[in-house]
Parts: structure tokens; C-alpha cells; sequence
């Protein structure tokens, strides 16, 4: 049923270790894709966007999907897939916009082979996981022949379908602090349907709420309005030592329309996704502050 | 079923038995089309139009004949045959030769020996284009200015209702309401697409196996485009993956072009679509614009209706003149109302060509009408049920075509009662209704909607289906009909009323595919008869077979036959009750083989009359009807627009229920098809192109949408069907639409008039769809991948 005229038939690779993964990518960074739910990638090949030349299939890494708590970070290997952030209990403490972020994707079985580090390798600006990362500080692990080096997630993603992931390097793992409870976060998401649905807008904000309910260390960030994910920093201006009200929503409302810049495409006009940033700005702040879920 | 004999009551219809092809489906043993291969076959492929209306200044194929591994390449020139097909207006090439209409048009084939071999050969094909100019809004195409789809002019079908005098009638209204609606294009949304598989056979002629509904329209087609006789075109079916009206058509051009492939070659040829050229090729359901005006007496009384619509046939007739020939019927729902005039016209368009979809030229004339008279309701200060109530049909009435409603029972209030009392709808509506200014972004609604429907085929033609029943020397039986198997559950329905007839367990009996060369031509299966034409043949042939086999019983047990019946694969001693004697079914059918008793027998089932006078559209439109009605619980987020049915129930009156289980799977489907009609899908085209290909864009709703359902049936047992059944597969799913968008108006107080009811038109009560060229990168690989070239 599945017609593969469109699929090219690339070499294949299923390196044993990281290491040898990163050695065979640096030895010919042009001939290999990684991929490893191939959730994207396989889309891509068969409606012709891509091509590889070769696939480097890194399933076969042991622990690169491994989730751990270290020097007060949480690192999240590459491989996690959705359901594990979904359902780890690390993730659900420290990073709750995340997990309930990526517990939205696509469908159980999507969610069950797609992955943390593929979400972001394919750079799309309605990435379910990103805003998340953007409010929790995030940085991408990016290894290479020379070593590791750290890259801000707001950094990673320079365009629809564009990182700054040379072609040699390899994404490994997302680290972000481990701050505990206190820092709470919210995702709001809106979606044509239920399930199986790429996010028409969606809003993530971090903050820490003080006993007199002022909002500290406020990130905003804005998925599917952008070439990217966007951070709202006007947004986080007006938010950032105020006391969630009215007037304030109303200013913050204001300023993440202006923030916005979306595009009119089949599954959303222009106008309508400004106004929904306002409407789950409200809904994710409130969660915040309320320290319950909002409406999807 | 007091009064009844006995001897007479059902023991197997009603019962929720098991699908007979439910466990191969699940097991993976049931064979599709796509499943099956032929030992030397090569691939065929369509090289499809680049403009959505152009002249073919020049078609170059040399290119491509030479190609590695192709084995043919075929164009118009090459067409035997008559080169048109269409079910009723011969409109449609098989592949164009001097113009394309619309993008789905195939231009060329190529046949070669692997499918990548084919498809890289197709851009071999240099076609030279000088584009026409496009029409693709119907009633601009209705307009003497406009471009000519066809040189006839682009008016397929205009069919009347000539009821009464609404001049007359609108004088004696207290309030007149004028309403515009407009209904989507959708896509029939198959999980299987189309698939063929033609072997050349002796005299010139073709086997087709594939993912066919209607088995003999094309085989019609594919005669004629040969120039053969029916008898050299055999048509089999396989197993279908799902059609809801959508793979009659569209097959039949995949038939007759793989069948033109298989001469060509002497080899057996496939043909397969991808998703996007299925969802390019394949024909829509008729987008509508609806324009109602309705006179309103002080009583509440409807006095006059005038209904004009305009259907959007796009570039082929197809179906559309009985299409709307059911919506002219059916426009002015099922109320009592002695004015009406209806005009319905279809317009040739360089759209995708719309045909038979589940429902057929009634949803969107429920959908005006059911919101129309919500409206109406409330302005009476009535709640919509109550105020449906007293307008609605009943027995004896009187509808628009001027036909009495007599012979069966007319339970729509019965039906709207029930579901009343099952959904507490009026409580819970006034209840909605007063809490819309209540605080909060979340609001409750809930919607009604309700619909008559002529059963089966009605005037548009002869209506008449086969079934063939044999019972084998062990006592199993085999069933094969006319009427065929698409997911539906026809196999199981025909199988059961056999079995009922014959007494005989349904794990007794097996259901053979239908073969045209093996079972007289029952016209297609469509307008939800398979139930009714294939069941009441199958009745038929089993009272004919069980008939002689109790002579046989009768000697045998020393019981004149009228005392005897059989239940369950035993003899029993009727009529005063149903002992049961030592003689088995299995037994008794050994015995009638070892006496030479003919064990088989062909049912031939006719329906009644009915009558059409085309002036007037007065006339007997349908020999009988069925009533159903829905009821929609939403919760509206009017932050977002966001809409989610969370309980919906669903009571019909289908007459009697010949399997409980597949009759509440018709609900399901047919509520969520329904759903996704209401508040999703819209197959989108600009300027004759598709914005959507795939699933990925092309949103349809999935379970985790679906409402909690509640599924009741009224068992009015009608004597037009053998066994007292009539129609469910398409009633389930007419109404849907207008009782969400009704529950959306309660919760809200904002009528919406177009739907989809997407997120921007329930907060803004407008469409944004931007006009220009997409930005989405998915649009682009799937015009890419579906090989939509800019220039051959």
C-alpha cells in the first residue's frame, strides 16, 4: 500500500558505540543522515526532500536514551523518545511543561519511536518539545571528532528545517538545571484535532512564583509563529516581577501579539494564530501561578 | 411481536453476531487487492495533467517506449473502444486526447516491468500544454461569460420541485427567514487506496480483480472502452479496504485503463495509487451553496419554502445528476409544509469531479435545513425538539414530491421522542441556553438534528439485486450476491438473512466475493440497498431451497411441511410452538442431495414502484423511507474556537435490525464521518489545485476525537424488505453535522451557516484560509511526489 517509488535505497550503518557512530559520521559527514525514530526523516525521503546517501541508525548506542540527574542538571540522552519524557519521573518533577509537552505528540506509536534529539534536529518551528527546552534554559550537546561543545537551545535552530549542527557532529543529550518544584513551567498547545495533530500555536512559560505572588525569572516562549521557536523577552519584561492580574495579562497579551510573527498556511490564518498567543499566554501563566493545569 | 406467529418471529435477525469476515481482517488473512500478484505482471502507471484546464497542442511518447524496461506505452490513439465512460452522462475520458479538465486527468499509461521503471519513464513523456482558462466556482460557472468546461455548457442536471404555490404560501407568513448555507468538498477518506490487478483472457477480453464497489458499472465501462461483449470482461472483487461511495468511478477509469494496459501487453497488469494520486484522481463529495427561504405562520406552522442550490459537479458528471435528483427530493427535511419550490442545479467546474459519497446529496441539505429549523425553534420560544415535534411528518402525509406517506410507519416522532428521553435534550437545552452568559471560557451546548430518507435507488433507476444460495450436501451453505462487500458489512447482513430463512447458524455459512461473471448484474451498491435488495434476495433464495427441503423433512418426519419449520440447524414442529425433532439441518440436506432435490436457488428481488415526473418533480421519489435523528453534546472553548463533542446519541428507525452489531458499527462510522464533516475537513483546491494530498494536512477525526455514543434503533419492520429490513449505512451519517453546529449555536448563540465549523469560524465566524502559493514544505513534497509537473 505503502508505495516506496519515492524512497532512494541509501547505505546503511548501525554503529555499536557512540564513539563509532561519531567516527563514521566524521569520516564522511556528507554521506551520512542520522536518524533515529525516523519519525521525520522517513516522511522526508519519500515525499523527495531529502535524499541520504547514507543512513546512520543510532538505536544500537547502549544508554543513548539514558535520562539521569548529575552536578544538578538533568541530561537527557538524544534517544529518549517522547513517551519516556512523557512518563519519567525526573522529567515530570523538573521539567513538567516538557514532559506534558511531549505526552501531546503525534500518536503512542509516534511518541514510542520519535525522539528528543531527532524533535530537534528536524527544526521545526512547532516542535512540541523546544518551547519547553527555551523556558527551562536548555542546551544541546552537539559531538564532533574535536570533542563536545554545549549549544543554548535558542542558539540551535536558525530556520525551519536549520541548525547549527555541523554536518560531522552528532546531537547526544539536552541538559537544563534541575530546579526542583519551585520553578514551575506550562505548556499550552492548540491543535486542530485530539491527537495526531502538528501544533496550530503553542505557548511554554517558566517562572518562579514568590510567596507574594510575584512572577520571578519569567521565560516565554512561542512555538508554530516563527521560523523558529521564539523566545518573547518583551513579554518576559512586562511579566518579570508582577503580580499576575488583569491589567498585567493584558499588557503581556498585547506584547506577545506584537512578539508573534506567524504565517497564514493550511492549518491556521495569520490573525487568528496572534490572538491564540494571548489566549494560552493566560491559560500557561495562569497554570503557573495557579500551580494547575490550564486548558489545552 | 404479539399476534405474530410463532413460526414467524425471527430467531436469527437482531442478533450482535460476529462479522463472517471480521476474524481474516483481523488476523491478517483477508486478501486486498494490493496483496494479490500475478506471476509476469508489470506495472502500470498514469502520466496525469499539469493544468487544471488546458489544450494538448502536443503528446510525445517515444521517449518513454524506449525507456529501460517499459513494455507499453498507450495514449487516447490507442483506445479500442468507446473512449468516454461515465455512469450516467458518457463525459469521461479514459484518458485525455485533446484537453485536460481538471488535474486528475490521466494523459498517458506506461506499463513496465517494475513500478520505479514506470514512473521514471512517465517523465519521459514531454506534453506540450496551452492553458484554458479555469472556472472553479459553480455558480460563476452557471454564468453565460463563463469558460466552457464542456462544449455542451456547464450545466450537468437541473432538477425541480414543483409543490403548491409559494407565492400563496409566503402571504400567509408571519416571518420569512432567508438563509444561505455552503457545505465543504471532502474526501471519502478510504484507508485502502485504489488498487487493480487485469489479466488478458480468451476472445479479447479482461479479468479484473481490485478495490471495486460497483462491479458492474465497470464492467460496463470496460466492455465498451475494449468493444467487447459483457461476457469476455470479468470483474472480481477483492477485499475492500473501505469505499463510502468512493471507489465506483474512479475505479472504473483504473479498471478500463488497466484492462487497455493487459491488451496491450498479453501480460497481467497492476496498478496501484499512492495516497496523494488517490486523493488527486479520486472524485469528492459535491460542495453546495444553499440558499433557503422560508415562510413562518403565527402558529408556527411552516407555510412556504423556496430552496435554490447550486452543487459543484467539478470536471465530470459522475453521479451528480442523481446526486441532487436526492437532494431535490430531501431539501425540505421531513416537515409538513404545503409550498414547495426547489430548484437544484450541478455545474461542470475545473475542480476535481464530486460523485457518490455516503449520504449522497443529503448532508448538505440536512445541514441547511436542520439549522434552519433550530432557528425557527427558538424564535417560536420552543425548544428544538418540541418544535420539531409538531411540524414533522406522519403517517400519511403529504412530502414536497407530492407522495403520500403510506405502507410503512412514519416514527420520526417516535424516533425524536426517544431521543428526547435518552439525552434529557430539552432540560439540558434550556439549561445551555441560559448559562451562555455565565462567566468562564468554556460553554456547553447541545444540538439536535433529525432527517427522513428514501430507501434504496428510488426513481433514478431499475432497481433489482441477486443473491445465489447454495446449500452444500453437509449442510453448509454458500452464499454469493450481487451486492458486494466494501467494509460495510453487506456479507454478514446478505449471510444472516439467508441463515434466518434457511435456519441455519451464521458460522454455517460462507460468503463468496461477487464475480459479475457469476452472478446476474444487481446494479451497484450504493444508496444504502445492500441490506434491503441483497438481504431480500438472499430471503428469497433461501425460502426457495428451505421450501423443498421441508417437502423432503415433511416425508421423512410424516408432518405435512406447513407444520414444519427450521431453527438452528434442526428441523422443528410448528406452529403452536417450535419443538425440536432428531432431524438436523445437515442430516436433511444429505437426504435432499441423495434424492436430487436442487439444493440451490437464485433470488431475485425487485423493488416496488416508483415514479419521477421531471417537470414537476412530483412523483413516488422513493418506495420507502427511513427516519433517524442525532443529538450532539459539545463544549465550546471560545477562547480558542475550539469544539469537542463529548456525548452523542443516535436513534433510527431502520426498520428491523438484521445484525445489532453491525448496525451500531454503522453509527459509529457514520457519527464520526460526520464529525469530521461538521467541524474538519474541507478538501481544499485553488484555482483547480489540491492544497492537500495527505493525511498529514488533509485532517480527518481520529478515535481520541470521537464523543461517548449512545446507539438506539426503533424496529418499524417494513413489508417493502423480505424480512422487514430497510436502510442504516448512510442515514447514520446525514445529520451529524447540523446537530454539532445546532449544539455550537446553543452553546454560544452564534449560528454558523458554512462548515466545517473550524477553530476560526466558531470564534470569528469566518473562514482565514490565505490565498497564494503555500508555504509549507509538505505542500510542496506532495504536488512533488504525486508528480504534478509544471510542463511534461
Amino acid at each position: 500500500m505503502i508505495s516506496t517509488a519515492g524512497l532512494s535505497r541509501p547505505m546503511f550503518a548501525r554503529p555499536k558505540s557512540l564513539e563509532e557512530a561519531v567516527a563514521l559520521l566524521a569520516s564522511d559527514p556528507d554521506r551520512w543522515t542520522p536518524v533515529h525514530g525516523g519519525t521525520d526523516l522517513l516522511v522526508r525521503m519519500r515525499g523527495g526532500f531529502v535524499s541520504p546517501c547514507g543512513l546512520l541508525d543510532l538505536t544500537g548506542i547502549p544508554g543513548f536514551g539514558d535520562i539521569r540527574v548529575a552536578d544538578g542538571c538533568v541530561v537527557i540522552g538524544a534517544g529518549a523518545t517522547h513517551a519516556a519524557l512523557a512518563s519519567d519521573e525526573r522529567v515530570r518533577t523538573h521539567a513538567p511543561a516538557l514532559a506534558r509537552a511531549a505526552g501531546m505528540i503525534g500518536s503512542p506509536a509516534i511518541r514510542n519511536r520519535g525522539t528528543l534529539g531527532g524533535n530537534l534536529a528536524n527544526a521545526s518551528p512547532a516542535a512540541d518539545t523546544v518551547p519547553p527546552l527555551f523556558v527551562l534554559g536548555a542546551e544541546v550537546a552537539l559531538q564532533g571528532p574535536g570533542g563536545t561543545r554545549w549549544v543554548p537551545i535558542e542558539d540551535f535552530a536558525t530556520g525551519p528545517g536549520r541548525t547549527v549542527r555541523a554536518a560531522a557532529e552528532l546531537i547526544t543529550a539536552v541538559r537544563f538545571p534541575a530546579r526542583g518544584p519551585d520553578v514551575r513551567s506550562a505548556f499550552q498547545r492548540l491543535g486542530t484535532r485530539k491527537a495526531l495533530a502538528i501544533a496550530r500555536v503553542s505557548v511554554a512559560v517558566g517562572a518562579r512564583v514568590k510567596a507574594d505572588g510575584t512572577l520571578r525569572e519569567v521565560r516565554v516562549a512561542l512555538g508554530a509563529v516563527g521560523p523558529t521557536v521564539l523566545r518573547a523577552r518583551e513579554t518576559e519584561r512586562i511579566l518579570e516581577g508582577a503580580r499576575w492580574g488583569e491589567e498585567v495579562a493584558r499588557m503581556a497579551c498585547e506584547a506577545i501579539q506584537r512578539e508573534a510573527l506567524p504565517i497564514t498556511d493550511l492549518r491556521a490564518g495569520e490573525a487568528y494564530r496572534r490572538e491564540m498567543c494571548g489566549v494560552l499566554l493566560r491559560r500557561a501563566v495562569g497554570e503557573v501561578v495557579g500551580g494547575s493545569r490550564g486548558r489545552e | 411481536m404479539i399476534g405474530e406467529r410463532d413460526k414467524n418471529r425471527p430467531w436469527l435477525l437482531g442478533r450482535p453476531e460476529p462479522r463472517v469476515d471480521g476474524l481474516g481482517k483481523v488476523t491478517g488473512e483477508a486478501r486486498f487487492a494490493d496483496d494479490l500478484d500475478e506471476v509476469g505482471q508489470v506495472w502500470g502507471v498514469v502520466l496525469r495533467a499539469a493544468h487544471p484546464h488546458a489544450r494538448i497542442v502536443s503528446l510525445d511518447v517515444e521517449a518513454a517506449r524506449v525507456a529501460p524496461g517499459v513494455v507499453a506505452v498507450l495514449t487516447a490513439r490507442d483506445i479500442p473502444g468507446n473512449p468516454l465512460v461515465g455512469g450516467v452522462i458518457q463525459d469521461q475520458p479514459v484518458l485525455a486526447s485533446d484537453r485536460v479538465r481538471m488535474l486528475g486527468d490521466g494523459v498517458a499509461l506506461v506499463a513496465a516491468e517494475t513500478e520505479e521503471e514506470a514512473r521514471d519513464a512517465l517523465a519521459l513523456i514531454r506534453v506540450a500544454y496551452e492553458p484554458l482558462p479555469v472556472v472553479t466556482d459553480p455558480r460563476e460557472a452557471l454564468r453565460p461569460d463563463s469558460p466552457l468546461v464542456h462544449d455542451r455548457g456547464n450545466l450537468v442536471v437541473h432538477h425541480v420541485v414543483r409543490h403548491g404555490d409559494p407565492a400563496v404560501g409566503f402571504e400567509c407568513a408571519h416571518r420569512v427567514y432567508e438563509r444561505s448555507y455552503a457545505t465543504p468538498r471532502i474526501e471519502h477518506a478510504y484507508l485502502e487506496p485504489e488498487c487493480v490487478l487485469a489479466r488478458p483472457t480468451e476472445g479479447g477480453g479482461v479479468e479484473v480483480v481490485g478495490s471495486i464497489q460497483n462491479l458492474f458499472s465497470t464492467r460496463r465501462a470496460v466492455a465498451s472502452v475494449l468493444g467487447v461483449p459483457l461476457n469476455r470482461v470479468r470483474i472480481r472483487h477483492a477485499v475492500l479496504g473501505g469505499s463510502f461511495g468512493g471507489k465506483d468511478d474512479v475505479m472504473t477509469v483504473m479498471a478500463c485503463r488497466a484492462a487497455l494496459l493487459a491488451r496491450a501487453t498479453g501480460r497481467p497488469v497492476k496498478m496501484v495509487n499512492t495516497r496523494e494520486e488517490s486523493m488527486l484522481e479520486s472524485y469528492k463529495r459535491h460542495p453546495y451553496f444553499l440558499d433557503y427561504r422560508v415562510g413562518v405562520d403565527r402558529d408556527g406552522n411552516l407555510c412556504a419554502m423556496r430552496i435554490e442550490i447550486v452543487a459543484d459537479a467539478g470536471a465530470y458528471a459522475s453521479m451528480s445528476p442523481f446526486v441532487t435528483y436526492r437532494s431535490v427530493v430531501q431539501a425540505a427535511g421531513p416537515y409538513r409544509c404545503p409550498h414547495v419550490w426547489t430548484d437544484v442545479r450541478a455545474a461542470y467546474t475545473n475542480n476535481p469531479y464530486t460523485g457518490a459519497m455516503r449520504g449522497f446529496g443529503s448532508p448538505q441539505v440536512n445541514f441547511a435545513i436542520e439549522c434552519l429549523m433550530d432557528e425557527i425553534a427558538e424564535d417560536q420560544g420552543l425548544d428544538p425538539l418540541t418544535y420539531r415535534r409538531r411540524v414533522v411528518f406522519r403517517d400519511g402525509d403529504i412530502t414536497p414530491t407530492g407522495q403520500r406517506l403510506t405502507g410503512h410507519r412514519v416514527s420520526l416522532d417516535e424516533v425524536l421522542a426517544r431521543i428526547g428521553a435518552a439525552s434529557g435534550f430539552v432540560d439540558r437545552w434550556w439549561r445551555y441556553r441560559a448559562a451562555r452568559e455565565a462567566p468562564g471560557q468554556v460553554r456547553r451546548g447541545i444540538g439536535l438534528a433529525c432527517s427522513y430518507r428514501g430507501v434504496s435507488l428510488g426513481a433514478e433507476g431499475v432497481d433489482a439485486a441477486a443473491t445465489f444460495v447454495q446449500v452444500q450436501p453437509d449442510g453448509s451453505v454458500i452464499v454469493s450476491s450481487g451486492v458486494t462487500d466494501m467494509g460495510q458489512g453487506a456479507q454478514t447482513a446478505v449471510a444472516q438473512c439467508a441463515a434466518e430463512v434457511l435456519g441455519v447458524p451464521l458460522d454455517r455459512v460462507v460468503f463468496l466475493n461477487t464475480d459479475t461473471s457469476r452472478i446476474p448484474d444487481s446494479g451497484p451498491t450504493v444508496a444504502s440497498r445492500g441490506t434491503i435488495m441483497g438481504g431480500s434476495a438472499a430471503a428469497e433464495a433461501a425460502a426457495q431451497v428451505r421450501a423443498r427441503m421441508l417437502e423432503v423433512a415433511a416425508d421423512l418426519l410424516r408432518e405435512p411441511a406447513k407444520n414444519l419449520t427450521i431453527r438452528d440447524g434442526v428441523v422443528c414442529r410448528a406452529p403452536s410452538e417450535n419443538v425440536p425433532s432428531r432431524l438436523t439441518f445437515a442430516d436433511l440436506a444429505a437426504e435432499c442431495f441423495r434424492r436430487g432435490v436442487a439444493l440451490a436457488a437464485l433470488g431475485w428481488f425487485q423493488s416496488p414502484r416508483t415514479s419521477w415526473h421531471e417537470e414537476t418533480g412530483q412523483g413516488i421519489a422513493y418506495f420507502t423511507y427511513v427516519y433517524g435523528a442525532n443529538v450532539a453534546e459539545v463544549e465550546v472553548d471560545c477562547g480558542t474556537g475550539r469544539v469537542r463533542v463529548v456525548e452523542f446519541w443516535s436513534v433510527h428507525d431502520c426498520g428491523r435490525v438484521v445484525n445489532r452489531q453491525g448496525a451500531t458499527g454503522q453509527v459509529h462510522g457514520g457519527v464520526a464521518m460526520g464529525l469530521g464533516y461538521g467541524l474538519l475537513e474541507e478538501f481544499e483546491v485553488e484555482r483547480g489545485v489540491p492544497k492537500a494530498l495527505n493525511f498529514d494536512e488533509y485532517l480527518i477525526p481520529t478515535a481520541m476525537d470521537m464523543p461517548r455514543m449512545h446507539v438506539e434503533f426503533v424496529e418499524s419492520p417494513d413489508p417493502a424488505g423480505r424480512l422487514g429490513q430497510k436502510s442504516l449505512g448512510e442515514p447514520t451519517n446525514e445529520i451529524a453535522a447540523p446537530a454539532i453546529v445546532n449544539a455550537i449555536a446553543n452553546a454560544t448563540g452564534r449560528r454558523i451557516r458554512q462548515i466545517p465549523a473550524t477553530l476560526e469560524q466558531v470564534l470569528i465566524g469566518r473562514r482565514l484560509t490565505r490565498e497564494g502559493p503555500r508555504g509549507s514544505e509538505a505542500a510542496r513534497g506532495a504536488a512533488a511526489s504525486c508528480k504534478v509537473r509544471t510542463e511534461g
